[in-house]
């Protein structure tokens, strides 16, 4: 129990000092609110004033910091400066889209990745050199190649899978989301591949697993209990960090595949220079980094013993 | 009852580990194999038990009442090393699995391995432990390996080691890795067991005055070859080769080992 506290109480520190730099660095960055506010247009001194004055421009920075911090707080992200619309209505809608070509890359990375990396580890030969042959290959193309390649296969060539559009309906948004979330998870199953594959060797040699040899436990149950198992502990956190870097590495994706995802959303506010959207997003992501984190130390303290007595101690 | 005869092992194109090793172990016959690290002791234990590293080449026989150990494959070889011979390697940290409870150890020797019904298994492994005079037996099978000291994690091995009663016991440096305070009491358990069992025991160290007080007899090994071969009092007086003389002069003075019940039946 402490351990979560702990966990949970660091993940807050993490959340406050990022906001602060995520809100730090739009303000330092080249240009300004009000000038994207009057579009290039020539206003008098008044009317800019008034505009400083409606969006708190002119306070001290910590002050507005402060302010904004306690709006998003209690839930309420601010006002897009380019429709004025809810930020927080925004990204709900934009959410569901994102998590679910999340959910479905990372699922993707498990099978795939974690599914491979144990048949190339426990069976050697032609399967072994293949695996790592593909490994190579998935990790060497970029994900938007991936994408187009992805595209112009199956949904151009073959057809089986729409080019564009998230879909409606939870079915038809999987079809949709498919080949989006296979590119979107081939680097990082590449890896996941490679290293499930290496853990899985180390642990085949490893003295528990020759000495339940030696005491004539059948070879199946020495790979299911010993080599397999075992070898998950480092697998489950690589996998872990992968998952999490997948929803920054998801707006590549949406973008190429025109899916109304946070992704796409992040890439039109900065172009038009939305502090408050670019801001919120990249709170959300920040979190979410964090929260999945979290998920998986959760998951690697209850796999393995050993790391709930080192953090109580 | 063990025979080894002329047994070589090579790693790699020109690693040899061991060279015409030749020994044998009577049925209830304790034998001493004594040498320095990489002499190729531990390599003759593991090569009975064909768990040798992958990718060495055997040659030689190995036999255990008359059967080829080396020969046997598949279910033989698993029932072989599951009723048999039994092993204690030097670290028992790193033989127990370290995400499973200890419980889980020994009921994956009894029952996975020897086949007896879990509840049995349940029951055998509390008064195994018992026999290796663990008191708290309760919390040692709930407990994980990092949990318990390697002298408590040790008799936990031998008490798995123990549990199917078997012919031969393989002693790899069973004491190495504790330290000094435990060594003795572990020592004397594992001599116990095996006055209690009648098991012969192949037990590999390198210290000769430990050798001496627990072995019948005690193959001296050195760089891959067994050099000499005898009683512990013939070693002691009047060594032959001059390696285990070396081996008798650098042993440090004033410390002997002395186990309860003595040394032969």
């Amino acid at each position: 129990m402490t351990f979560i506290l702990r966990r949970l109480a660091a993940l807050i520190g993490v959340l406050i000092a990022s906001s602060f730099l995520v809100f730090a660095a739009m303000y330092a960055a080249p240009g300004s609110p009000e000038n994207f506010l009057v579009q290039g247009r020539t206003v008098s001194p008044d009317v800019l004033a008034a505009i400083r004055a409606q969006y708190s421009l002119d306070d001290p920075f910590l002050v507005r910091f402060w302010n904004w911090l306690i709006n998003v707080l209690q839930g309420d992200f601010g006002r897009s400066l380019a429709n004025q619309q809810d930020v927080g209505d925004l990204l709900a809608g934009r959410l569901p889209t994102t998590l679910m070509l999340v959910s479905l890359a990372a699922i993707i990375i498990v099978v795939l990745g974690v599914g491979l990396g144990i048949l190339a580890g426990t069976k050697g030969g032609i399967v072994d050199k293949v695996v790592l042959l593909g490994s190579n290959l998935g990790f060497a193309i970029p994900t938007f190649f991936a994408a187009l390649i992805l595209m112009s296969i199956f949904s151009v060539g073959l057809g089986w899978f729409p080019v564009f559009g998230s879909g409606d309906g939870f079915f038809d948004r999987i079809w949709h989301l498919s080949l989006p979330a296979l590119a979107l998870a081939l680097p990082s199953s590449a890896v996941v591949a490679r290293i499930t594959r290496t853990s899985i060797r180390e642990e085949r040699d490893s003295e528990h697993s020759v000495m339940a040899r030696a005491r004539g436990v059948a070879e199946g149950l020495v790979m299911r209990r010993h080599v397999i198992r075992n070898s998950m502990l480092p697998v489950s956190t690589i996998v872990g960090v992968h998952i999490a870097g997948l929803i920054a590495g998801s707006f590549v994706v949406e973008y190429a595949f025109t899916l109304d995802g946070i992704g796409t959303l992040l890439v039109n506010a900065v172009q038009r220079k939305d502090f408050a959207v670019v801001q919120a997003i990249a709170i959300v992501l920040v979190a979410a980094f964090g929260v999945i984190n979290l998920l998986v130390d959760l998951l690697y303290a209850s796999i393995d013993p050993r790391v709930k007595v080192q953090q109580t101690r | 009852m063990l025979d080894i005869t002329t047994l070589s092992l090579t790693i790699g194109p020109d690693r040899q580990i061991l060279r015409d090793v030749s020994l044998s172990v009577a049925a209830g016959e304790a034998v001493g194999l004594v040498g320095e690290s990489g002499s190729g002791k531990s390599m003759t234990l593991r090569s009975i038990l064909q768990i040798e590293p992958t990718g060495s080449e055997v040659t030689g026989s190995i036999t255990l009442d008359d059967v080829d150990v080396r020969a046997l494959r598949g279910e033989e070889l698993r029932r072989m090393r599951a009723n048999d011979v039994s092993m204690i390697a030097q670290n028992p940290h790193a033989v127990l699995n370290p995400v499973l409870p200890v419980e889980r150890y020994l009921i994956e020797g009894m029952h996975d391995a020897q086949g007896q019904p879990t509840r049995t298994a349940r029951l055998r492994a509390g008064e195994l432990l018992e026999q290796v005079g663990i008191d708290a037996v309760d919390r040692v099978l709930r407990s994980y390996p990092h949990q318990l000291s390697g002298g408590m994690l040790q008799r936990v091995v031998i008490a798995g080691a123990i549990a199917g009663k078997p012919r031969l016991m393989l002693a790899d440096e069973p004491t190495t890795a504790l330290d000094v305070t435990t060594q003795a009491e572990v020592m004397a358990i594992l001599d116990e067991c095996r006055h209690e069992l009648g098991m012969a025991m192949l037990f590999v160290t390198h210290d000769l005055d430990l050798a001496a007080a627990v072995c019948d007899r005690i193959a001296v090994m050195k760089d891959g070859e067994i050099v000499e071969i005898g009683l512990p009092e013939q070693l002691r007086d009047n060594p032959q080769h001059p390696y285990t003389r070396t081996l008798m002069e650098s042993r440090p003075a004033g410390i002997t080992w002395t186990l309860e019940g003595d040394t032969t039946p």
